[in-house]
């Protein structure tokens, strides 16, 4: 017995030492190369959520090779917490943070002079190929811009187009009614519409959208996010107690979001456990972005589906005059997609001043609310920032990298490796090599390219009580999992989620998030 | 005392002190340090606002929040009692564990090495094929909705009806095995002879179980008794792991635990942890409370116990 | 059938309990085993197998997933081997000082006579029957102003000696003749020479197995790890955050995979060291 147990004892230190050599020699270090020289050294710190290590270590790269006077390295973290943990405080090193650190400006360099500069190469000033809804949303409230987006991408319903299919669903939905047919009609296929992971998937980003669509963008970044009433008060406890379009999207979701019809178990999952069951057909649709194809790049299989163009929130008739029933809605949408999808031309429903749609009279205002609300896609660009301390020892090299970064040079670079899109195009006005792009790749690049407002996660733009007051838009309830909750004890309706959310504003706008304001 | 003989009682005595200091001023001075002085700055913070100013706020707000029926304080209280208890009625079948492999039973060197497993693995890399394996990908996941005749799979950790039993269960089955080095050295030292000549006169398992082992080893069950009354706040299953406090389950000690890991690192501000300082001297008050009137029934139990 | 000898000199009554009982902890045996198994087989499973067929058996067996993971763990910029440093600094290095500074606090105590040489004992029966609660939030201010937060130094948090082993080492001393001492001093013995020649090497089992205990508890820590060291991984905070990690990049196959690897070190020691770890040492006390 003392044989056997010494005998497991040794095989046990040898398969140990086996694999450490084994493994030996293959990299994985997260630094490449530090160097010692603040001032031609460039220290990056990366929130490495995603899109993997390979892009940027190609900018890198091609970087130090085109501008040997600097030299630029980088360690990255899967915790955004450990990278940001070290901005701000004292004997921070870093020049460059990719990551998404919310907007304290304080400390940020402004980048107005990199965007309104023109690179080596390039033939346009970065300012005019960025994607002008893009730049609004970055812009902080000073005018100034403090951080330009490294990836994050788009987002929007991913789905099936199998399931679709054989479902008989032969238009993606138009609106959130729709929206919630076609998980009927999956639901009655056999196939489970939805899934999700804990704690809220991704619909708080297309919540953004929703709520952005039925207010209008102006509402909802110079009031809602300005945290300003309609009197000009700001900050205001009315802007959050207002019923406006997050009421709207929770009752949207009351349709959609439904235990029938969200795949089981998606309330305790992580990300790609549930993005592993969709790309394996558990479920027909999840809102999901860009970074879909990379992340599960050791699962494939993205051939089979595509993004749909966002949906347009239904209650959105409340704020048209021309347009009010349903039916008309989606009428006038699928006007407008045959216009972006260059079937038609916008003067093929011109009347005036007005539009006609299947004989139907849509004001020009209508019009233009829908257009810009079919047109207005999540993003989550500032999720994945790039930011530059106004401490850092080499402001002059940080952003003579982001510049490469987005020069023509770089972007192609990039978007080869990652396959995922910027708000960006090439200053020649020509697209990125989409080649070599799959299905899923191709169908959100082309939303990108469509889209006229991006709304984001993290807003530039925001009230400090949301950057430091800790208030947010749903105030904190988890809606998601409430609205599809098994347990009946657990569920509640979007009107029951609304009192919630008025509660949680009562309790804390004076007492937490107005004074946590610095 | 001639000269010499001082000098060497000198010597001596100088070398007495030099070891005492030397075993005494280390633990003394951590004792000083990271017991009084954390304790007693702890009350102070207690007692401290956000603002860094001496009032009852916290204690205020502890006591609103108290009051709200769902409030997370109520939840964990709660949760806590339940897994005390829990932990408490483990007592007896962990000792029979050891008692068993004591007696000897078929297999008891197998489970004797087979129990230490939990102990030995990390309690991170269980938790994280526990979530796994009760997943609704799983078959205990399927099993539980197939007895309980429910339409969908459980999400056993993200279901308040379930998520507390599941992390009670996990505790009841990792816990199983109990303290066996303490308990087996409790019942090794058993003296054989007693056993033997008992087993002469006939007595049976039973009698011999409760009228030779039990009232031999109850000094040291007394003993764990109280040490466990101490602990009646600490109770706690693995609910930062498994749940991260979420649907129900939150703990007194995981409140705390995420409370202090939220404001731990760049996060941290000097008053972050006022809250939760002005929480733990009620806490303390309480199970102080208790466990003095537990000692003052097993205070014999100190006298008999013979390490 | 050979009759068992467990079952000698037993009642058909008590042969029957105990198989009861032994069937009982064969369950619970092959839990903890089937759980080892469980995360072995994931480890050589893919990804998408571990997600959508947790419990079947893997279609191949990809070993190479072992050898994988040493490229791949890696935690804020520390790879495998320093995390199980630091983990072994931190537990195994730590238990040391904390039950060398324990054993010698105890020894003193009980073997010399000095002004509040009692007091100890008192003050430690006072601390684990009368608990304090809330100092966490104290105690990690203290750490951060003391530089023991993220930093070797943080060993220094385990020289104390006021804890529950004081109890279990000054019964022993209490218990240890002092004719061995005199008979050291006899020979010209000091103090130091009394009790690191000749009482300390006597204590050797105790010590060992109170190590053992101290070290077990330390090693699989990851609460106070992950709170006071997150920039200084040891290997269970390398796990915790190593999931997040794989989580992203769709990989648990090596995830799982890690956790076996992580987990080998105190496997072997516990299988060099397993009958000193489960050996009845006189930790429980009767009544006397």
């Amino acid at each position: 017995m003392k044989n056997f147990k010494r005998l497991i004892a040794i095989i046990l230190s040898i398969t140990l030492f086996v694999c450490c050599f084994a493994g030996c020699g293959k990299g994985g270090a997260s630094t490449s190369g530090k160097g010692t020289n603040s001032k031609t050294d460039i220290e990056i710190s990366y929130w490495n959520a995603g899109l993997d290590r390979f892009w940027l270590e190609g900018i890198i790269d091609a970087f130090n090779k085109k501008y040997p006077e600097y030299h630029a390295y980088y360690s990255a973290s899967s915790s955004a917490a450990t990278v940001n943990a070290t901005f701000g405080i004292d004997g921070d090193t870093i020049d460059l943070y990719l990551s998404n650190i919310k907007y304290d400006v304080s400390n940020l360099e402004p980048l107005d002079d990199v965007l309104n500069s023109t690179v080596e190469g390039d033939k346009k000033p970065l300012i005019e190929k960025f994607n002008k809804g893009y730049l609004d949303f970055v812009k902080a409230s000073d005018g100034h811009y403090y951080t330009l987006t490294f990836g994050g991408g788009v987002l929007g319903i991913v789905y099936n187009k199998e399931h679709f299919k054989k479902a008989g669903i032969k238009q993606t939905p138009r609106t959130t009614n729709e929206l919630s047919l076609a998980c009927d009609s999956l639901n009655s296929s056999g196939y489970k519409p939805i899934c999700h992971f804990s704690p809220t998937g991704y619909w708080h980003f297309l919540s953004e959208a929703l709520f952005c669509q039925y207010d209008g963008f102006d509402y909802y970044i110079n009031n809602f996010y300005a945290c300003k009433d309609k009197n000009g008060n700001s900050p205001s406890k009315d802007v959050f107690t207002q019923k406006d379009g997050r009421y709207q999207v929770l009752k949207a979701y009351e349709k959609i979001i439904t235990p029938e019809y969200v795949l089981e178990g998606s309330n305790s999952v992580d990300h790609t456990t549930a993005q592993t069951q969709f790309l394996n057909g558990k479920a027909s649709m999840m809102v999901s972005g860009s970074w879909l194809s990379n992340e599960m790049v050791s699962v494939g299989g993205l051939d089979k589906f595509s993004m749909m163009r966002t949906p347009v929130i239904s209650a959105i008739t409340d704020k048209l005059t021309t347009v009010k029933s349903e039916g008309e809605l989606r009428k006038l949408i699928s006007a407008i997609d045959s216009i972006s999808d260059g079937e038609k031309k916008e003067s093929d429903y011109k009347d005036g001043d007005d539009y006609v749609v299947e004989g139907a009279k849509i004001s020009a205002a209508d019009w233009k609310y829908v257009w810009t609300a079919r047109h207005t896609i999540p993003a989550n660009f500032s999720g994945n920032g790039a930011y530059i301390p106004k401490y850092s020892n080499n402001v002059t090299g940080a952003k003579e990298f982001l510049k490469f970064l987005f020069s023509d040079e770089g972007y192609k670079i990039y978007a080869d490796i990652l396959k995922i899109p910027l708000p960006l195009t090439l200053s020649t006005g020509e697209q990125i090599d989409t080649s070599e792009w799959n299905v899923f790749e191709k169908s959100q690049l082309a939303l990108l390219l469509e889209a006229e407002i991006t709304p984001d996660y993290e807003i530039a733009g925001k009230h400090r009580i949301f950057i430091d007051g800790g208030a947010m838009a749903f105030a904190d309830v988890n809606y998601i999992s409430s609205l599809c909750a098994a347990n009946q004890g657990d569920r509640k309706t979007a009107t029951q989620l609304w009192d919630l959310i008025q509660k949680k504003v009562n309790d804390n706008y004076e007492k937490k998030w107005l004074k946590n304001i610095k | 005392m001639n000269f010499a003989a001082s000098k060497r009682k000198k010597k001596k005595d100088v070398e007495l002190i030099c070891f005492i200091l030397f075993a005494v001023l280390i633990p003394v001075i951590h004792w000083l340090v990271f017991y009084v002085y954390a304790n007693g700055s702890s009350i102070v913070m207690g007692f401290t606002n956000s603002q860094g100013r001496l009032s009852f706020e916290n204690f205020v707000r502890l006591y609103e929040e108290f009051k709200m029926p769902t409030s997370s304080i109520r939840i964990a209280l709660k949760n806590t009692l339940i897994t005390y208890v829990i932990g408490l009625v483990l007592f007896i079948p962990r000792i029979l564990v050891s008692y068993f492999l004591y007696k000897q039973i078929p297999g008891a060197s197998f489970f004797r090495i087979v129990f230490f497993i939990p102990s030995i693995l990390f309690s991170v890399c269980v938790a994280m094929c526990f979530t796994r394996m009760v997943g609704t990908s799983g078959f205990i996941a399927k099993m539980v909705g197939d007895i309980l005749g429910m339409d969908r799979v459980p999400e056993l950790l993200a279901d308040s009806r379930f998520a507390n039993y599941v992390i009670w269960g996990q505790m009841i089955w990792l816990g199983f095995p109990g303290d066996m080095i303490i308990w087996g050295g409790t019942f090794a030292r058993i003296p054989n002879e007693v056993l033997e000549s008992a087993k002469i006169d006939g007595v049976t398992w039973w009698s011999e179980f409760t009228r030779i082992t039990v009232p031999l080893v109850w000094p040291t069950v007394a003993l764990k008794l109280v040490l466990t009354a101490a602990t009646i706040f600490s109770a706690t299953g693995q609910v930062f792991l498994l749940t991260g406090g979420g649907y129900g389950t939150v703990t007194l000690s995981a409140w705390q635990y995420i409370t202090l890991l939220e404001g731990s690192g760049s996060r941290y501000t000097s008053n972050v942890y006022n809250y939760l300082s002005a929480v733990g001297i009620v806490m303390t008050v309480i199970a102080v409370s208790i466990s003095l009137v537990i000692r003052k029934y097993t205070d014999k139990a100190f006298d008999d116990i013979d390490f | 059938m050979k009759r068992l000898k467990s079952f000698d000199r037993k009642s058909p009554a008590e042969i029957v309990l105990y198989c009861l009982v032994s069937l009982l902890f064969a369950v619970v045996a092959f839990s903890y085993l089937y759980i080892v198994f469980w995360a072995v087989m994931s480890g050589a499973k893919t990804h998408t197998e571990i997600v959508l067929a947790p419990f079947s058996l893997p279609k191949k067996w990809n070993w190479s997933h072992y050898i994988e993971v040493f490229s791949l763990l890696n935690v804020n910029g520390h790879g495998f081997f320093e995390m199980l440093f630091n983990s072994c600094y931190f537990s195994i290095v730590g238990s040391l000082i904390n039950q060398f500074v324990t054993i010698t606090f105890a020894y003193c105590c009980s073997k010399y006579k000095f002004p509040a040489s009692t007091l100890p004992y008192t003050i430690i029966m006072i601390m684990i029957t009368l608990p304090i609660y809330g100092a966490g939030g104290a105690t990690y201010k203290l750490y951060r102003n003391l530089g023991l937060v993220d930093s070797y130094a943080h060993i220094l948090c385990s020289a104390g000696g006021m804890n529950l082993n004081f109890l279990y080492y000054r019964a022993f001393f209490k218990n240890l003749s002092w004719t061995y001492a005199e008979a050291a001093q006899i020979d010209g013995a000091g103090h130091f020479g009394v009790y690191f020649k000749v009482m300390l090497p006597q204590a050797r089992p105790i010590f060992g197995a109170l190590f053992l205990l101290c070290w077990l508890g330390s090693w699989n820590s990851y609460e106070s790890a992950l709170l006071y060291l997150p920039n200084l991984p040891t290997l269970p905070v390398g796990i915790y955050q190593f999931n997040t990690e794989m989580i992203y990049r769709a990989r648990l196959d090596i995830l799982f995979a890690a956790c076996v690897l992580v987990s080998l070190p105190a496997l072997l020691l516990f299988a060099l060291f397993n009958k000193v770890i489960t050996s009845n040492v006189s930790l429980g006390g009767i009544k006397g």
